[in-house]
């Protein structure tokens, strides 16, 4: 029987850009729990915010797991103002996986990079990796100390919308530079906002190279039952919790997102 | 020992607890959380005669203590449900009640009698008042006549319990309540979701799809006890309340103001295992006070003069 796990944040940090790291305490949670799954959490225990709220592992391990939660409302706010020792409801590990590949190009926008920071650090042979990864500013591109510890230099790639840092531009300006350079035997895995992840997908496309994404709906259940987290596949309407997050990106009916 | 049976006429369900339509799927998903025979039964998602996608997303939003949703009655249809879905939930032998929905009156009529031929569907939920879809039916719930046709054909191929949901979003719910009663209704559900809107501030843009969208979750729960209490009142066939639970005092609240069971519905997405919460408050709550039985408190409540 699956059930509902009790968390308790260990320690909760701020970071820049209005994130914040969160690692809990969550006994009985699945050692089993793949990058690009995800977990409910309860914000409150009071019936205001109503819903739970999805988020990406970033890291699970030893009964630990670890999110990037980013202030954007209500909700997230009480998330990213818990006190250590707190407890909240959980429910996870959900949904699909980022799938092995030998050569993976991971490409990640914004808080979109918390499961392939899980997907890097879950590999034992980082060899084949290398990150893209953009936001808008120096500032808003996050733990960079800590990926200099994951991969060498040569296989991260930043890019800032200002130019503060790496490539000036879009991730997808970035990627479109990298695959012009190596276009082969890559598979794609995306994180971040819709319109990165159709740019994504095309530029995999383009180069006729397999791509996965994580798509970031709004969700009530996360566990199959409501319906409201649906995306266009062409298989019909698919929810994102459990036939996603992570879709293969040809699946998916990118005019209709 | 605490009696929790209570009876819908003829159906005698184990415990007033059941799962509301459009929120707990085809009841599977919820074997991975608590034996489904626990529950008083499961109303299973709005089934039409053929599949349908449901509407485009964003479908849902959350809102002040509840949220907006707009699903658009997505479903497999009446003869998937019949032969993939409907074997596995006679073996976990839990209490199956099928929502029915359709465009015309010939589809509830033809849904009906599919559903008749089935001895695992206990009981049909005739809804009335789907908000989200121009034909989900809310178009026969707004009219007490409309109500009584319809309810006396499909009263013809259904023998078994037939319950009809209403729509709260009616200038009044006394003369549909009455209309399905005197059609041979053997409850009624009360209520389906409000119709409301949220706009996002930033881009300008309603947060839905469809603009409006159905308003559910504890925000409602007032309005739905009102309800539940008037149409109670104004009838003699028991009512199915629902809107809002949360907790096992809200099931309390909702018994006494006149519903023989209620429906949980938004409370699942904020945890799968409420049902089981639910029944096991209740449980406690009258043990607590030494009342033997939940039929007990059925409309017991007390007004002011």
């Amino acid at each position: 029987m699956k059930k509902i796990l009790k968390a308790r944040v260990l320690n909760n940090r701020a970071l820049t850009g209005g994130y914040s790291r969160i690692r809990l305490h969550v006994p009985g949670f699945s050692d089993a729990a793949a990058p690009g799954q995800f977990v409910m959490v309860r914000v409150t225990k009071a019936q205001d915010p109503l819903l739970p709220r999805p988020f990406s592992l970033m890291d699970a391990r030893d009964g630990e797991v670890e999110l990037l939660v980013k202030a954007v409302g209500f909700g997230s706010r009480l998330l990213t103002d818990l006190a250590d020792g707190v407890e909240l409801p959980l429910l996870g590990p959900l949904g699909s996986a980022f799938p092995e590949a030998s050569r993976a190009l991971l490409v990640a926008g914004g808080y979109g990079m918390a499961p392939l920071h899980f997907y890097t650090r879950r590999r034992g042979d980082r060899n084949g990796i290398h990150l893209l990864y953009g936001a808008r500013t120096d500032g808003d591109l996050l733990l960079k100390d800590e990926w200099g510890r994951l991969l060498p230099p040569a296989q991260i790639h930043y890019a800032s919308e200002d130019g503060s840092r790496g490539f000036h531009g879009l991730v997808t300006g970035a990627l479109e530079e990298f695959l012009q350079r190596d276009p082969k035997g890559w598979t794609l895995m995306a994180c971040g906002p819709m319109p990165m992840l159709k740019a994504v997908h095309h530029l995999a496309e383009r180069f006729s190279l397999p791509c996965h994404v994580s798509v970031d709906e709004p969700m009530a259940c996360g566990y199959g039952v409501c319906l409201g987290c649906v995306v266009p596949t062409h298989d019909g309407y698919k929810r994102s919790c459990q036939d996603g997050p992570v879709f293969d990106s040809r699946d998916l009916r990118w005019e209709a997102l | 020992m605490t009696d929790l049976s209570v009876k819908l006429r003829g159906l005698t369900l184990k415990n007033p607890i059941l799962t509301a339509s459009g929120c707990c799927g085809y009841g599977l998903e919820f074997k991975e959380f608590f034996p489904l025979e626990r529950l008083g039964g499961i109303v299973c998602k709005g089934l039409s005669l053929k599949p349908r996608n449901g509407n485009p997303p964003p479908r849902i939003c959350e809102t002040p203590a509840g949220m907006l949703n707009s699903i658009g009655l997505q479903n497999v249809g009446v003869e998937k449900f019949i032969a993939e879905y409907l074997p596995e939930l006679e073996r976990e032998k839990v209490l199956v009640a099928a929502n029915l929905f359709g465009e015309c009156e010939d589809d509830y009529v033809e849904l009906a009698r599919r559903c008749e031929s089935e001895p695992g569907i206990a009981a049909i939920e005739m809804n009335l008042s789907c908000p989200n879809v121009k034909k989900g039916g809310i178009q026969f719930g707004g009219d007490a006549d409309t109500i009584h046709a319809l309810t006396s054909r499909v009263r013809q191929v259904f023998t078994r319990s037939l319950w009809v949901k209403l729509s709260p979003n009616v200038a009044s719910i006394i003369p549909l309540a009455q209309a399905a009663q005197k059609a041979g209704a053997d409850a009624l559900t009360c209520i389906n979701t409000l119709r409301g809107m949220a706009i996002d501030v930033e881009t300008g843009m309603a947060k839905l799809h469809t603009t409006y969208g159905g308003l559910s979750g504890p925000a409602i729960k007032p309005v739905a006890l009102r309800f539940v209490h008037e149409t109670a009142q104004n009838t003699d066939i028991p009512v199915i309340g629902c809107g809002g639970i949360a907790r096992a005092i809200d099931v309390v609240e909702f018994l006494l103001a006149g519903a023989t069971a209620v429906q949980v519905g938004t409370i699942l997405f904020q945890n799968p295992a409420a049902p089981v919460e639910l029944i096991e408050g209740l449980e406690r709550h009258l043990a607590e006070r030494n009342i033997p039985a939940a039929r007990d408190l059925i409309g017991k409540v007390k007004t002011h003069a």
